[in-house]
């Protein structure tokens, strides 16, 4: 299903995609683990 | 319209069959609808909560529930309203819109929006379960302060773990949908002709990528303190409880945008449909948008004006506040000058637009009054405040989100919905929605509290109007799902267009739109968008 809808994208949109979501996901973890950190006496 | 390259997808139309097509789903469409009916469960799961919360209040003493269950109720009701019901509709709807508006074939991630929806039920699962537990649900209120949400029983993990699946989940659609509109657009589609509804999601996914860490972090915190005995928030081993009332609004009133930008673009895409007129000032409106975003950081402490901050916080906190009525007055601004002199009409979704931005306006009102310092030592924790969040998210979300069923359902489904129908349910809404939450305001301002199952006897007319209101309000939302049951089963056939002055790709779509749609990219022009 997925390749299906996919069939017409081309590879660059995905690679990117993939990298965007690691760095936002990257970004949002940093954010709780930092939020954390920084509290920690 | 004519310039439009039309992607061919009558051979792509097959789908998987049976639970799986659910279960192993991959296809926004599906997703989305998932997203949409989880929602309306919830909605209607917290609105029983409300109920039993107006009944109790029905009048003086305690007639129906003890009030350790009281106080469980007015907390699982916030928390299932806001991350059950109107968070997963906006990304319910964030699902089913966004791709064949941009002209993508899906989402930029499908099997990572699967799992953000799927993560949702269990997180639900866990919260909703302590109400049967030992010692019953959590009944601190939505907000968990420390010390007094420390004092939960059993249900304190569950209520921690479910926070944290649901800010995952939430985290994981916010990625996909900012991939997807970097990544995805139509060739031609650039970024300022994106549809307003998807340039609030996209500002939506960065608040939501940016705030709900600290919640999390937070309740993390909250846990360690009651199970590995940290003290970022007990005074007595050297911590602050009201760190942790920093740390929730610094989430809290970006989420309260989170819950309100996507409204704010569904009211934009509504009003030039029936106005038959463009959007009025829609560069405007995407730095409106973006502005309320950044600011929506810089205003937490209204929240807490009362717990003693130093004077010039307080004013800070104060002008900061002050200054969202601008970008939000630009908002309200351009909607009322799209409808000047446009060829009005007033089906379902224009009603419920049109009730959203005078009703919104009402609780944008009673939110400036709140962020002036000294006023809100009087309003604070009293029913003024209730009744002020309940016209931001009831008449304002939850009308935006009515609006968008009607205005998409047809797209949706093939169907024309029942228009007399949606029309009563339009007007039993507006009634009394104000019948329920008017009163409140009069109530705050003679000093009743929030969170309490019991009051002065000076309180007990307003109360009763409240309540009368409230069940009024709740039975007449069971027309809404007979009116869609009845669009889903059957109805008149609606056109690919639908919606005569409606613009842009997904309405070049057939009605259902194909299960794989835009498998080949289309060509946006300008002429496609605008009038």
């Amino acid at each position: 299903m997925v390749k299906k809808a996919f069939q017409n994208n081309n590879e660059i949109a995905k690679k990117r995609s993939k990298r965007l979501a690691l760095i936002l996901g990257l970004i949002a973890f940093s954010f709780y683990v930092g939020f954390i950190l920084s509290n920690v006496k | 319209m004519s310039t439009i390259a039309h992607a061919d997808h009558d051979h792509h139309d097959h789908k998987p069959t049976g639970i799986k097509r659910w279960l192993f789903s991959t296809n926004h469409k599906d997703i989305g609808t998932m997203y949409l009916v989880f929602s309306l469960i919830m909605f209607f799961i917290g609105g029983s909560m409300a109920m039993i919360i107006r009944a109790e209040l029905f009048q003086p003493g305690l007639q129906f529930v003890d009030p350790q269950f009281y106080n469980s109720m007015v907390t699982v009701h916030a928390l299932v309203m806001i991350f059950g019901a109107v968070m997963p509709a906006g990304v319910g709807l964030a699902n089913w819109m966004i791709p064949i508006m941009i002209g993508a074939p899906d989402m930029a991630l499908p099997r990572m929006n699967n799992m953000s929806f799927w993560i949702m039920p269990f997180a639900f699962a866990l919260l909703l379960g302590t109400l049967f537990m030992e010692g019953g649900g959590p009944a601190g209120g939505w907000t968990m302060y420390p010390p007094l949400v420390l004092q939960t029983g059993k249900a304190f993990p569950f209520l921690i773990f479910a926070v944290h699946f649901l800010g995952i989940s939430s985290i994981m659609g916010a990625i996909n949908i900012i991939a997807t509109v970097f990544n995805m657009r139509a060739p031609g589609m650039t970024l300022m002709r994106l549809p307003l509804f998807v340039w609030t999601w996209v500002i939506t996914a960065f608040l939501l990528i940016a705030s709900m860490p600290v919640l999390a972090g937070a309740v993390t915190m909250l846990l360690t303190d009651k199970y590995f005995g940290t003290s970022f928030f007990n005074a007595a081993g050297g911590g602050d409880p009201v760190l942790f009332q920093h740390i929730f609004w610094f989430f809290g009133h970006p989420e309260v945008y989170i819950l309100a930008l996507p409204a704010f673009g569904i009211v934009s895409q509504i009003i030039p449909t029936f106005a038959r007129k463009p959007l009025f000032g829609y560069a405007s409106m995407v730095y409106a948008t973006a502005s309320i975003a950044i600011l929506s950081f810089f205003v937490w402490a209204h929240h807490m004006f009362t717990v003693g901050l130093p004077i010039n916080g307080e004013l800070f906190f104060m002008y900061a506040t002050m200054l969202i009525a601008v970008p939000t007055g630009v908002k309200v601004f351009n909607w009322v000058a799209t409808m000047w002199k446009g060829a009005m009409t007033f089906e379902a979704p224009m009603l419920f637009a049109l009730a959203f931005v005078i009703l919104f306006t009402i609780g944008g009102f009673s939110g400036l009054m709140l962020g002036i310092t000294p006023v809100d030592f009087q309003y604070h924790d009293t029913y003024f405040v209730v009744a002020h969040f309940h016209y931001v998210l009831l008449t304002g979300a939850v009308f935006a989100l009515m609006a968008s069923v009607y205005y998409w359902l047809p797209k949706w489904t093939g169907n024309m919905y029942d228009e007399k129908l949606a029309k009563i349910h339009f007007w039993l809404s507006t009634i009394f929605a104000n019948v329920l939450f008017f009163p409140q305001h009069f109530l705050g301002l003679a000093g009743m509290p929030r969170r309490i199952p019991d009051y002065s006897v000076q309180f007990a007319d307003f109360n009763m109007v409240s309540s009368l209101g409230g069940f009024a309000y709740g039975i007449s939302q069971l027309l809404f799902v007979y009116i869609v049951i009845k669009c889903v089963l059957g109805g008149k056939k609606a056109t690919s267009q639908v919606w005569e002055g409606a613009r842009g790709l997904e309405w070049t779509l057939s009605s259902p739109p194909p299960y794989h749609s835009f498998t080949k990219p289309p060509k946006v022009t300008k002429a496609l968008m605008d009038y």
